[in-house]
């Protein structure tokens, strides 16, 4: 498989986005022609996932579309740069999800007074006062899961050529060929660009051959009974007091478990890929930026 | 004495140092495993209530172990999913073979003035409060010094002994404040506008859409990218909670006597980054 880099995703119009990751099933688009309104382009999505608009017209003739995995400031101001208007991400560019002052009781005034602090926030006025200033329009988009089958589970095996490797069950594991911990750690700091953010846990020996996929945030109930099944989970981002205390557990209990978690982001990003060579497939007269996101985390060497 | 008669005994202490009543019972600090009327052989107190520490209390002959995390895999150690997890099963059956008895100190530890959670991390760090904000709980530290972001990183790791922490920001940046957070109790970088950096536990990452969050790593790179430069290093949980449990430990041999009392380390749970597949060395802007 082929080690992606930045440049290797960044595509315009007229080019074809060449990425291994992107091997998987066909969608299949027919390309529609004429210039697209950005809901055009969100229904191109519907195999993949759900699109929620976040801010701007979903009528809105689109300029140029930017997949991007992090809708960090930079990031949309780079796209931008490069003439797009509208933006399709897995993440809110706005930092997650406020608490609903109508919704939380005692601490509705903690809540309002949160929102308002983000609204005021300088980084917050700047997204908005950017969006506004160039008309753009912002869908952040679900992988879509049926049966145990996740869009974005799939797309991150392709990543790791294990597409083909899915081990039959209500659990996306996939069995990779001889691997071991280090590896499949070499593995997520190769394939997906995981630097500083890059955590495992498990002997660095332990052999493999089965491993979780778990793109995004693992939630600690399924994650773990699916892991049960499992010699090691690879997912983005977990809450540290409960899954990964399982994983802890495993060796000194005799079952011995790795985890690797790349960081959400990360782990996300071949789903977007994904959802761009579907844009590319139904748009390829427009203009298309793929912004790989890097891994936001660094470490400081001792 | 007994575990329940302790843990009663914690409760009045902690009433009679002015600890907040709790609004409603809590759900976390429960009986997790064990026979509450047992006599105490030892205790120990421990950020988190692996299955190593078990093995070394076990070891040490004390049967009351008091955790501030969960043992059960869950926030609410409810088992109900675990069935006959293997895993689940082993620890289980240690617990009940070594006749131990956990009880887990999150609430009550997060409601006592001041948490010895933050007070204990604040020692680790070697750090003196100016000010808690918001109340009552984040303390605000002015550095002794300023230092550079990576330098920041560099001091955190080494006193808390965490290899792998996690920075974001730009690593040349000079911090004079620092807004503290352990476990997940995190500070916001809207709440406290006037700190360079925070220097935490853990904090989620984007949104599922469902429970609210605020994703601070990616403001603090938006921050970055307006020139209001923000940095966070991220500790992780036991980089945060486990050694201030050594205070809990203290703070009961002041009350309770003829019983041996041990803080036991949970450490943490992940692996050193392994030489050669990892690039530590920041990238010049990043965003």
């Amino acid at each position: 498989m082929t080690m992606l880099s930045r440049r290797d995703l960044c595509v315009t119009a007229g080019q074809v986005i060449v990425a291994t990751s992107l091997a998987g099933p066909a969608m299949a688009q027919r390309p529609r022609s004429g210039v697209p309104r950005a809901e055009d382009v969100a229904s191109a999505l519907a195999e993949l996932g759900s699109a929620d608009l976040l801010a701007g017209d979903p009528g809105a003739s689109v300029a140029g579309v930017a997949l991007i995995a992090d809708p960090s400031l930079a990031a949309l101001r780079k796209a931008v740069a490069a003439g797009c208007s509208l933006i399709v991400s897995p993440e809110t560019p706005f930092y997650g999800k406020p608490a609903d002052p109508a919704a939380s009781g005692p601490f509705a005034a903690m809540a309002e007074a949160a929102a308002k602090a983000l609204r005021d926030s300088p980084a917050f006025r700047a997204k908005q006062a950017l969006i506004a200033e160039h008309k753009l329009t912002i869908y952040r988009v679900a992988p879509r899961a049926e049966g145990g089958a996740d869009t974005s589970v799939e797309a991150l095996a392709g990543q790791f050529g294990w597409s083909g490797n899915r081990i039959a069950g209500a659990h996306p594991i996939y069995r990779p060929p001889a691997l071991t911990l280090a590896a499949l750690v070499a593995l997520a700091h190769q394939r997906l660009g995981a630097n500083g953010g890059l955590r495992f846990i498990g002997d660095p020996a332990l052999r493999l051959s089965s491993v979780l996929l778990v793109p995004g945030t693992a939630e600690a109930v399924s994650t773990t009974q699916g892991l049960r099944h499992a010699d090691a989970l690879l997912t983005g981002d977990m809450r540290e007091w409960e899954l990964v205390e399982y994983v802890h557990d495993s060796a000194e209990a005799g079952f011995p478990k790795g985890l690797v978690a790349t960081g959400r982001i990360l782990s996300e990003q071949p789903f977007v890929e994904r959802c761009a060579l579907a844009v590319k497939q139904a748009f390829p007269h427009v203009k298309l930026q793929s912004l790989l996101s890097a891994d936001p985390f660094w470490r400081a060497q001792a | 004495m007994t575990p329940r008669e302790l843990v009663d005994l914690i409760y009045r202490k902690a009433a009679a140092e002015d600890t907040p009543p709790a609004p409603a019972p809590s759900r976390r600090d429960t009986f997790k495993m064990g026979d509450p009327d047992a006599q105490i052989t030892g205790i120990a107190t421990t950020g988190m209530s692996t299955f190593r520490v078990l093995r070394r209390a076990a070891a040490e002959g004390r049967n009351f172990i008091i955790t501030h995390e969960d043992t059960w895999f869950r926030d609410n150690d409810i088992v109900d999913f675990l069935g006959d997890d293997p895993i689940y099963l082993a620890k289980k059956a240690f617990i009940e073979r070594n006749k131990l008895i956990i009880w887990r100190n999150h609430d009550l530890a997060h409601r006592m003035r001041p948490d010895p959670l933050f007070a204990g991390q604040l020692r680790t760090l070697g750090w003196t409060a100016d000010r808690i904000e918001p109340e009552p709980r984040m303390p605000i530290v002015t550095l002794p010094e300023p230092m550079t972001l990576r330098a920041l990183a560099r001091y955190a790791a080494a006193r808390t002994g965490v290899k792998s922490h996690r920075v974001t920001g730009d690593p040349d940046m000079i911090v004079r404040k620092v807004a503290i957070g352990v476990g997940y109790a995190f500070p916001s970088l809207l709440a406290v506008p006037d700190v360079d950096a925070i220097v935490g536990g853990e904090s989620a990452e984007g949104s599922n859409g469902t429970i609210p969050t605020m994703d601070q790593s990616a403001f603090a790179a938006d921050m970055t990218t307006l020139g209001k430069k923000r940095g966070i290093v991220f500790l992780g949980h036991m980089g945060t909670e486990d050694s201030p449990m050594s205070l809990v430990a203290e703070w009961l041999r002041g009350f309770v006597r003829d019983i041996p009392i041990a803080f036991l380390p949970a450490g943490e749970p992940f692996h050193p980054p392994l030489a050669g597949s990892v690039d530590t060395v920041p990238a010049a802007n990043r965003r």
